[in-house]
């Protein structure tokens, strides 16, 4: 299986991935340095620590969030094209095969994910800790960046069945719809269909009251678990063209 | 000699979206021997290839005895970054052959394509000769008792198709070889069988 893993990372990591993937880490490094406002000295940013400290936290996990959200959508509808299907050719000689390769790509655009959360994450406390004088890096953000994480194996697995029923740029639009639909009412979550919504899909961030996650996180592994078992089903009962 | 291999199939058959794929083929290659799949572009060759080897869904049975199958596909995607080497090995490890045989395997195939100096190039450099001669090899690793080429002398130049040729026709002595190509005339055996194959159908099979 480590073999099997490591092909399927060669294969999902190609030019276009690697371009994507750095521009992406950048867009997140810059946006969390942009927050912290280390240019302006520790004598400054040591006024008004409190708010600071919030305005850091909350625009950096924004960017993180951002940041693993859009490259889940991207490995899902990258990896699941009919293209990188063609992999399976050389690895598989029934179709009891395509099952297992399917699972091992999963793992490896999960893997993926995993590595790009590590990277932005220690970049947010790398900035943090070393360019200002009010950030700590606490259990909140830790537990902030795993939210982000559980989010993005979601809207990968999501992203990568509908890649798989319906290969086309125009795929994206139902991961993108949830992502920003999410985004965009989230903070009010006594609204019924955003409440039934974040029972399925865990969502955290740091609101005016502070950092909040819904749902219990149980149902919300079991729902990306799911996602990723029909993932693997219906790549093995799909043709390899 | 008689050996068990065999690859049989019974009423399949596969529709594509728009196009015929194949209709009701049933078709029996028994023992080792060389096969040729011959017909125009869009007539079912590859996708007979295909349901064989199990990638698409069909209609109908296949029995391919033993489990033990090489195929070179006619479109593929090699990872761009990873050395040809490497691809090789990655192969090989799937198909179960141990580290050491692999190792010997791997060094006689590259000797014999003429492509030592490529073995630790990444495929992103390489070029559509080079890869396709990596399609062949990856095929052979683990000595398949079933061999399937799809279009195998692609983007091959004339050395290469004659190596191609020469070492499809020596491993068809021990295993059962398909192939499907537009240039029959190039792979001359003694045991050699062609079929023709036009509009998802087969039309003429005869030993030639």
């Amino acid at each position: 299986m480590r073999g099997m893993l490591r092909i399927q990372g060669h294969y999902l990591i190609d030019g276009t991935a690697a371009a994507f993937i750095g521009l992406l880490a950048v867009f997140v490094a810059a946006a969390t340095a942009a927050a912290s406002e280390f240019w302006l000295g520790s004598a400054m940013l040591d006024l008004d620590r409190a708010e600071r400290a919030f305005a850091y936290r909350t625009q950096g996990l924004l960017a993180i969030r951002l940041g693993v959200c859009v490259l889940s959508i991207f490995l899902g509808l990258h990896g699941y094209s009919r293209v990188q299907r063609r992999a399976a050719a050389f690895f598989v000689s029934s179709r009891d095969g395509l099952f297992a390769f399917g699972v091992a790509k999963g793992g490896a655009a999960g893997l993926t994910l995993v590595g790009f959360t590590l990277a932005v994450g220690l970049a947010y406390s790398a900035v943090g800790i070393l360019g200002t004088p009010y950030f700590s890096f606490t259990a909140t953000d830790l537990r902030l960046i795993a939210d982000a994480l559980c989010e993005g194996f979601l809207l990968l697995f999501l992203q990568g069945i509908v890649t798989t029923l319906w290969d086309s740029a125009f795929a994206a639009l139902p991961a993108c719809a949830l992502f920003w639909v999410l985004e965009a009412n989230a903070h009010d979550p006594t609204v019924p269909w955003v409440e039934a919504a974040l029972t399925l899909v865990r969502h955290g961030r740091i609101g005016p009251e502070g950092p909040a996650t819904y749902g219990d996180p149980l149902v919300h592994v079991g729902v990306v678990a799911f996602a990723y078992a029909i993932l693997s089903w219906l790549f093995a009962r799909k043709d390899v063209n | 000699m008689s050996t068990n291999i065999s690859v049989r199939l019974a009423g399949v058959t596969k529709r594509y979206p728009g196009d015929c794929g194949i209709e009701d083929v049933s078709l029996a290659f028994d023992d080792r021997g060389l096969n040729l799949l011959v017909g125009p572009n869009g007539s079912g060759k590859s996708t007979i290839l295909r349901c064989i080897v199990g990638l698409v869904r069909y209609r109908g049975t296949i029995e391919a005895t033993p489990r033990s199958i090489g195929y070179a596909p006619e479109d593929y995607i090699l990872p761009q970054f990873m050395t040809v080497r490497d691809f090789l090995v990655s192969v090989g490890r799937a198909r179960d052959v141990e580290r050491a045989v692999l190792a010997d395997r791997i060094d006689a195939l590259l000797d014999y394509f003429e492509m030592r100096e490529a073995e630790h190039k990444p495929f992103f450099g390489l070029s559509t000769g080079m890869r396709q001669k990596t399609n062949l090899i990856q095929a052979l690793l683990n000595h398949p008792k079933i061999l399937l080429f799809d279009e195998p002398l692609r983007g091959l130049d004339e050395q290469a198709r004659d190596q191609a040729c020469a070492i499809i026709r020596e491993r068809s002595k021990e295993s059962l070889v398909i192939v499907s190509t537009h240039y029959p005339e190039r792979f001359r055996s003694r045991n050699r069988r062609i079929v023709r194959i036009e509009n998802g159908r087969i039309v003429d099979a005869r030993d030639a």
